[in-house]
């Protein structure tokens, strides 16, 4: 549930509607705040029923939940875990070794995917208006798949696939960067205290849409370029799920997708240092995440 | 393994960058709460019928 810190308003990172990609965040009362909140938590526990009624398979399963599962494979190496870097650490550009071990699990992986996924992938993910009419078809309805149309439906099943299929061979973990806009009535001067008074260690915030990020804050920042006021604060996320979607060493271009329906803990934020490939240097207002969403999968486990 | 194929022969594309951006082109946010859906109560519905009754 977005976090509360004052009685008149709640922020929620997820919930603008913007005409471009990133996140927008949102003022809402506290009243709907507490009704999305309880909304999910419903969605969740049918998700909950779903892992534990007997007799289904695994695809009937996944067929009926509401939100996506996380099929992540082992972690390689715990060094592959990638943890959230500490406030005075300069972010830097990727390695090219990263950069190319996780291109090269992308077009493994979309080597493999039925023509419809990897058409519903593309589609999404090149196309903002296609991009912005799901995700706030999703938002309006707290992520609850089955209230969408049933092309839509058919959408993000397809790319919730998709997803899956990359984390089933994805052995590494992430931090993602990505873009967040604060209400229209913060800038530059306001940014970090609006985000150091809203964001506390340990709030935790929900995201009903998919999540479009980088791996690299100097990226991510390139993106935000157009953000004249200075309200464009960044959520930078360690989460083992999602899909690397950008290229090997030849770009500067890590960009990977979150899944839709997930949630987070607030760890803290700070204005943090990144340097780019060309040297350049720059800060920026970082909210730290940590991945907290629930797998009611644990539930069915008996269940094959 | 080529950069630019996939073993289909499918594009490995490039995201938009509109859909990484942030910043110039936003819309005002909407100001109202956020409207009570029939679906939520709808799911609130379902998710109390389906839930075991409490022992």
């Amino acid at each position: 549930m977005p976090r509360r810190r004052d009685p008149d308003y709640v922020v929620d990172p997820d919930r603008g509607s913007g005409s471009v990609g990133a996140k927008l965040a949102d003022i809402v009362s506290p009243e709907s705040a507490q009704s999305r909140g309880e909304a999910r938590a419903g969605l969740r526990d049918l998700d909950s029923m779903t892992e534990a009624m007997p007799g289904l398979t695994r695809q009937q399963r996944d067929r009926e939940r509401i939100s996506p599962r996380a099929t992540t494979a082992e972690l390689g190496h715990p060094r592959m875990q990638r943890s959230l870097p500490t406030a005075d650490q300069e972010r830097v550009p990727f390695s090219s070794r990263q950069k190319k071990a996780r291109s090269k699990t992308r077009i493994g992986v979309q080597g493999q995917l039925p023509a419809a996924q990897y058409q519903a992938q593309r589609a999404l993910m090149t196309n903002p208006r296609r991009w912005h009419e799901l995700n706030d078809a999703l938002s309006e309805n707290t992520g609850d798949v089955q209230a969408l149309s049933d092309a839509q439906q058919q959408v993000v099943r397809r790319v919730d696939r998709s997803i899956q299929a990359y984390e089933r061979s994805n052995d590494r973990g992430h931090v993602i960067y990505a873009n967040v806009a604060m209400p229209y009535q913060i800038n530059h001067s306001n940014l970090a205290a609006f985000v150091e008074h809203n964001f506390h260690a340990g709030d935790q915030i929900s995201f009903d849409r998919y999540t479009a990020g980088t791996h690299q804050l100097h990226e991510t920042t390139r993106y935000a370029a157009g953000d004249t006021a200075g309200r464009v604060a960044v959520f930078e996320i360690a989460t083992r799920r999602g899909v690397y979607l950008g290229h090997s060493d030849s770009q500067d271009n890590t960009a990977h997708l979150l899944p839709r329906g997930m949630e987070f803990e607030v760890v803290g934020s700070h204005e943090a240092t990144w340097r780019s490939p060309d040297g350049s240097t720059g800060t920026r207002v970082v909210i730290q995440l940590r991945d907290i969403t629930p797998e009611p999968a644990d539930q069915g486990k008996d269940h094959p | 393994m080529s950069e630019t194929q996939d073993a289909q022969g499918r594009e490995v594309f490039t995201v938009h960058p509109e859909i990484l951006a942030g910043g110039a082109a936003y819309r005002p946010v909407k100001r109202e709460p956020a409207p009570q859906h029939p679906q939520q109560s709808d799911r609130g519905d379902r998710a109390a019928e389906q839930r075991p009754p409490a022992s």
